[in-house]
This record gives structure tokens, C-alpha cells and sequence, in this order.
């Protein structure tokens, strides 16, 4: 196994900081945020969370590459967008892409779930409904979409490993190429608003009444976002094949269980180091330019990863939280959040963690409170998620 | 390359719990009338504390992994811990669970909804559900792509291990079926019973899950010879050909039959066992459990559906046989077969 067995050679991201990557940086090393009002949602609760939409559906870019015959989901929408961006990047036209042997890895939680709740009330009330909703359902699997609409012929996941989704797909199609299952994958996250997991999250009380602050003494939740990332990787044989510019290399990956509580973190984050060190395999970690902090600002959470990222990186590590642009895009978050670690390395600076003002003694670190410099070759994404998983993905910058 | 052999096996089924359970459903032969499964029991291996906490979906998933350790003859002592991962995969997910989310704030409004049940309602629940039950803190990873599912859940398996990432891995396979999905068979036509190569649409949908224990090893009921979560249908057939019998996932559905029918084409002696275990996008993981199974026992068992005499049928005879390689294949879509090859 080489240093680096996969190679980025195309991004993309939509979601609330933008419909581009181009745009969404420009926002976020502007310091905008954009939380908004949860109205769409229609949830009659009294804790009502700000929640981080995507722009609106006259930013969608996928003429090119969706069929028009069934009803695409949101999530397939947003995916659609931010990948036809990575495709421009990679140099790749989806026509030249029938027949290949590309892999389609996606994480979701939204996504992969029959939850339309029309359709289900009016099955409750024995009315006999339509079938379009379950026809929905079976047609917008994420992974399945993609490959379908591509025609590709390489294996396809749609990973619903909660908050870690994104990451693990990446994760995935990096053993696939590794594997020999596939010379190129299409692997990212995507996630839509919807109400179940607005109400879901706000019964497990760890939503805020306003805009998230990661890592700050005064957080108090989470806010909900959606949107898509999506990251083209292929073999280093692959991308020299055909001459593809390579961005950044996926140089480790490490995911580990906490087996400590359905949802919350381990308080030592046991898991969350063990993951971190196995994706830091070949390097050591003074050698990390920066982290970008998976900081979902819940008191728990926060307080595991700072606590953690501090105790294998020195306190003096220099952190970024992107939710406070985003949102929590859950499935979607790690890809999302990926991209936007790559784009850090090659930029060579990272924007300040909107909603951080004071710092926590808890986190241990502080991240990021202005546009920020960075040094190195190397950034770590981290994520963590229900059921205690946790995920670290190590980007290079490419020479 | 580093030789993963199926070491345990934890089917929990309508048919019966655990690997002798479906060894005489099996011996038994025939179609089964009710692929509901009885409500897990866990007494055995979870306090009843902790498995109160789960829905039936995970239940399944705890128990299936249970039998398969016990199968295995694994202890869950703290090197198991640290060097076990867990590939999760379901094609539908927590049905019971996600509905009842629903049924929650139907009926009560948007201030009822449930804590319980939106945590059961997300997929991965059931794999850290396991990892918590057998202190497991090695990988986890639910993947959910249809009949895409088994395939890619043990691609991830096998690679973990031959990566030296951990030295075993429980794969859990898990369905539960649910009133909403027998309203949408019932609209589609589906009328049952199961008839794998029939060419209307009998497909009934089945509910269970089937646990393996993976591992580099010298025992064990089998050995992955080889596995490819996409291949083209005639390159399926081609692999197949230097094997003894190919166990297909065939389970009734209208929209595979020509593909399942061109898959069968060749000259390898051809099953299907899906009327024992019901229609399941993931009923490679169940086909697989047999086929190590008659690995093991070197006895290929009774296909449902297949009168004893008939010896004009491609499906294999039941009895004592010298298998050697067997194949385990699904279609995955119109020109797409996940395939795998298991040996002694």
C-alpha cells in the first residue's frame, strides 16, 4: 500500500454557505452565516431550533446528469448539484463515464428512510394510497441514483452510519480502489431538512433556540442543516492514466466504536482517539496542518473531540468548526466537511468557526476566530455519531 | 492474500434461531407459510435492562450476532473487543421503528415524538447496539443499497481483514418487514407463494437476519474464495462454471426474472431458497448461510419447490455431495450480479 492509495481529483459542495464550493468559501472566510427560520418544516414544538438551508432549487445543475423520469428527492437533487461541480473539476464529462468501473459510495441518513408522512397517514387511515411515495423511495436511493443514471458498473453503498455517514463513505471507496473493486469512485454525503429528524433530535433535547456555537462556553446545541459533498478519487494509476489534476490525497482513514451508550460520546473519547491515531498510521501528529473539527456545539460532544484532539495534538492545534455555516448536514457533514478540509490545504487558510466567542476550559482547544493561516501538508476531518462512532479522515496536499 | 474463512453463523429466522435451527428447516425442505419472526428472546446473552432499550429490529441483530460468536466459539474477551469490526447492513432499515416514530406524532402531535424511537429509527442503531452488547470498540458500518447490500457488506469485511485493519468481523444481514411493505407487495401484485424462477411476480416479503462470523483462519465452515460486489451477468456465469452448485437469491420478483433466468444459463446446478426465508433484498447474506452450511455438512439440501424425482430440473439433487466450490449470486440490477465463491 502506498502513502497515498487514493487521489482527489474533483469536489464539489452545496449547501447553506453556497450552491459551489467557490462560493461557499467565499462566505465562509467572509465570516457569513446564514441560519434561517425552521417555518418549512411546519413542527409545532416549543423549542424551535434555526435551521441552515441549501439555495434555493434554481441553483440545482444536474440537467446533464438526471433523469427525468421519477421525482428526485431533495438529497438526490443536492448530490446531483455538488457532483456534476466535482466532475467539471475532475476534467470528467458523465457521457465518458458510461460502462466504467466507478464505484458510487454515499452517506445519508434522510436519504435511505420511507418517511413520508402523508402517505403513511393516509395508510394509517386505511384510505389505500398511491404507491408513488414507496416508488420514490426504492428509486432515490442515493448510490443506487447515481450509478443508475450514470450507468456505471462498479460496486455502489449508501451508508447510513448517522453523523460518521459522510466520512465512512469516503473511507469506503478508498478500500474499494485499494481493493482493485473499482479505478474510480464518486464517494460524498448528502441530506435534506425533513421534519423526523428536526422533531427527532429536538425530543432528545440537544437542539438550540439559536444559531449554534461550536466549542463555545455558552453552547447549548445543535442547529440542523442540509446539502451535499462530493469528492472524485481514483487510483494514483488511474488519475496519472489520464492526465488528471490531483488535488489532494486521501492519506488515512481510521474508524473505531466507542461501546460505551447508544448516543452519547465516550466522555474519554476513546473511540475518537483510536480512530484519529489509525488514520495518522504513517505520520506523526505534529505533522497536521489543521483539523477540521466535527464540533456539532452539543455540550457533550464538543467536549470530547476539543479534550481529545488536544491530547494527541497538543492544545495549541489549530481547530475549525464549519457548522456555524452549515448546520448539521448529519449524513451529509463528513463529505461536506472533507471538501472543505481539502480546500483548507490548498488555500493554505482556514475561516474563523462562526458562533465561537469563548472559549471552554472543557474543550481544552480553541478553535479558530479569524480567518486563519495554515501551515503543513497534512488535515485531519473528524467526525462522531450516534451509537458511538467515530471517524478521522487525513487529507494531503498534492505536490 | 490472506484466507477469511466463515468461522460462526447466526441465522435468526421464521423457521428457527440459530445454525442447527436452520439446518432442520432445511433438512425439512419446502415452503414456509409465515416469514414473521417471533419476537427475539435475548435472555441468554443481554440483561433485561439493556435489550428492553431495543426494537425488534435490533433484537434480531443482537441475537443473530450472539449465535454466531457462539457458533464460532469465540469467547468476547478484551483482545475479541479490540480486534472485532462490525459491517451492519439492512436494505430497508428499522421499518417497525420508523413507522411507530410516525405513529407517535400522528397521534399525539409534534411534541410527542419519540426520543426512543427516533434513536431506534436510524439504521446504525442496530450495529452499536451490538458493539455495546459485546464491548466491541473496533469499526463499525451500516451500509443499506437494496440487493446491493450483502455484497458491499462483505466486500467491507473482507477488506478490513486482509488490511490487518482487525482480525475479525461480524457481518449481520438484517430485514424486518413491516404492514406498510405488505400493503405495497399486495398493490404490486405479489401474490406468493414464492416461486424463485417463476416469471409472474410471487414474491412475499420476508423478514429475519442472518449473522457470520469472518475471520483468517484455519477452521471454520468455509473459505471466501472470491468476491465482487459487480459483475456483469455473463461474466457471472463464466466464474460459476468450475463450480458445484450456485445458490441463487432469487426470491420471486418480477422485475429480476430475466436477468435471475440468464444467470442460470450455464451448466452449474442451479438453487434457490428463498421460500424457506422469504423475499429479501438481502437474501444474499441467507443464500450465503446455506451455502456454507452444505459446505460444511457436504450435503446439498432439499431446494423448496423441487419434487425429488425430478431429475430433468437443473436444481441440484438433494443428498450427500462433494462440494468443493460452490457460487452465491443476486442480481443487483438489469446487467448486475453480486457474486461470491465460497470453498472448502
Amino acid at each position: 500500500m502506498s502513502d497515498s492509495d487514493s487521489v482527489i481529483s474533483g469536489m464539489g459542495c452545496f449547501c447553506a454557505a453556497g450552491s459551489d464550493l467557490a462560493s461557499s468559501w467565499r462566505e465562509m472566510t467572509a465570516g457569513h452565516s446564514h441560519p434561517g427560520s425552521p417555518a418549512r418544516l411546519k413542527a409545532a414544538i416549543k423549542r424551535l431550533s434555526p435551521v441552515f438551508a441549501a439555495p434555493a432549487s434554481g441553483e440545482y445543475k444536474i440537467a446533464a446528469l438526471a433523469a427525468a423520469s421519477m421525482e428526485k428527492t431533495r438529497c438526490v437533487l443536492f448530490f446531483m448539484t455538488a457532483l456534476a461541480e466535482a466532475l467539471a473539476q475532475a476534467g470528467l464529462d458523465a457521457a465518458d463515464l458510461r460502462g466504467q468501473r466507478i464505484g458510487v459510495c454515499v452517506g445519508t441518513t434522510v436519504g435511505c428512510t420511507l418517511n413520508d408522512e402523508q402517505f403513511y397517514k393516509e395508510f394509517r387511515e386505511g384510505k389505500q394510497p398511491g404507491l408513488l411515495a414507496v416508488d420514490r423511495f426504492l428509486a432515490n436511493n442515493p448510490a443506487q441514483y447515481v450509478s443508475t443514471n450514470l450507468d456505471l458498473y462498479g460496486p455502489l453503498s449508501t451508508l447510513n452510519n448517522a453523523c460518521t455517514s459522510g466520512v465512512d463513505a469516503i473511507g469506503q471507496a478508498r478500500e474499494w480502489i485499494r481493493d482493485g473493486l473499482c479505478d474510480m469512485a464518486i464517494a460524498g454525503g448528502t441530506d435534506e431538512l425533513s421534519r423526523i429528524p428536526y422533531l427527532g433530535f429536538s425530543s432528545l433535547l440537544n437542539t438550540s433556540e439559536s444559531p449554534c456555537r461550536p466549542f463555545d462556553l455558552k453552547r447549548d446545541g445543535l442547529n440542523l442543516g442540509e446539502g451535499a459533498g462530493v469528492l472524485i478519487m481514483e487510483s494514483r494509476a488511474h488519475a496519472r492514466a489520464r492526465g488528471a489534476k490531483k488535488l489532494v490525497e486521501v492519506a488515512g482513514y481510521g474508524t473505531c466504536g466507542d461501546a460505551y451508550h447508544p448516543t452519547a460520546p465516550h466522555p474519554q473519547g476513546v473511540g475518537l482517539e483510536q480512530a484519529i491515531r489509525s488514520a495518522l498510521d504513517r505520520i506523526s501528529p505534529g505533522e497536521i496542518g489543521f483539523i477540521n473539527a466535527h464540533g456539532t456545539a452539543t455540550s457533550a460532544n464538543d467536549q470530547v473531540e476539543g479534550s481529545t484532539c488536544a491530547r494527541v495534538f497538543g492544545q495549541q492545534v489549530t481547530v475549525f468548526g464549519s457548522k456555524g455555516y452549515t448546520g448539521h448536514t448529519l449524513g451529509a457533514a463528513g463529505a461536506i466537511e472533507a471538501v472543505f478540509t481539502a480546500q483548507g490545504l490548498i488555500m493554505g487558510e482556514i475561516p474563523a468557526t462562526a458562533g465561537f466567542s469563548e472559549a471552554d476550559p472543557d474543550c481544552v482547544i480553541v478553535p479558530t476566530r479569524s480567518l486563519t493561516q495554515v501551515k503543513g501538508g497534512y488535515a485531519l476531518s473528524t467526525s462522531l455519531a450516534f451509537g458511538g462512532n467515530n471517524s478521522a479522515l487525513l487529507l494531503k496536499l498534492s505536490k | 492474500m490472506t484466507q477469511v474463512k466463515i468461522t460462526g453463523i447466526g441465522p435468526v429466522m421464521a423457521c428457527g434461531q440459530g445454525a442447527a435451527a436452520l439446518q432442520a428447516a432445511l433438512e425439512k425442505g419446502g415452503p414456509v407459510d409465515n416469514y414473521r419472526v417471533a419476537e427475539p428472546g435475548l435472555d441468554e446473552f443481554v440483561p433485561a435492562k439493556q435489550s428492553r432499550r431495543m426494537d425488534k429490529f435490533t433484537r434480531m441483530a443482537v441475537l443473530a450476532a450472539c449465535l454466531a460468536l457462539k457458533d464460532a466459539g469465540v469467547e468476547a474477551d478484551a483482545k475479541f473487543k479490540s480486534e472485532t469490526g462490525v459491517v451492519f447492513g439492512s436494505a430497508l432499515g428499522p421499518q417497525g421503528s420508523s413507522f411507530s416514530f410516525l405513529d407517535g406524532i400522528m397521534d399525539g402531535g409534534d411534541n410527542c415524538a419519540s426520543s426512543f424511537l427516533f434513536t431506534n429509527s436510524v439504521h446504525s442503531t442496530a450495529a452499536a447496539q451490538v458493539a455495546l452488547t459485546l464491548g466491541i470498540r473496533g469499526p463499525m458500518r451500516t451500509v443499506t443499497a437494496f440487493s446491493h447490500t450483502a455484497g458491499v457488506a462483505f466486500a467491507s469485511a473482507l477488506s478490513w481483514i486482509t488490511s490487518r485493519l482487525t482480525s475479525r468481523v461480524l457481518v449481520i444481514l438484517t430485514e424486518e418487514t413491516s404492514a406498510v411493505q405488505q400493503y405495497g407487495a399486495a398493490r404490486k401484485g405479489a401474490s406468493g407463494p414464492i416461486r424463485p424462477l417463476g416469471k409472474g411476480c410471487s414474491y412475499v416479503p420476508g423478514e429475519g437476519c442472518v449473522a457470520f462470523m469472518l475471520e483468517a483462519s484455519s477452521q471454520g465452515y468455509c473459505a471466501f474464495r472470491h468476491l465482487d460486489p459487480c459483475l456483469r451477468v455473463e461474466a457471472a456465469v463464466e466464474r460459476s462454471a468450475d463450480c458445484d452448485m450456485l445458490f441463487s437469491a432469487a426470491a420471486g420478483r418480477a422485475d429480476e426474472f430475466a436477468t435471475y433466468c440468464r444467470l442460470g444459463s450455464g451448466q452449474t446446478p442451479y438453487a434457490a431458497y428463498s421460500p424457506l426465508y422469504g423475499s429479501l433484498y438481502a437474501g444474499m447474506g441467507f443464500e450465503l448461510a446455506i451455502a456454507a452450511l452444505s459446505l460444511k455438512r457436504q450435503f446439498i439440501f432439499p431446494v423448496p419447490g423441487v419434487s425429488a424425482g425430478a431429475k430433468s430440473s437443473k436444481h441440484p439433487m438433494s443428498g450427500d455431495s462433494l462440494l468443493r466450490k460452490v457460487a452465491i449470486a443476486a442480481v443487483t440490477g438489469p446487467d448486475r450480479i453480486a457474486y461470491a465463491e465460497l470453498g472448502i
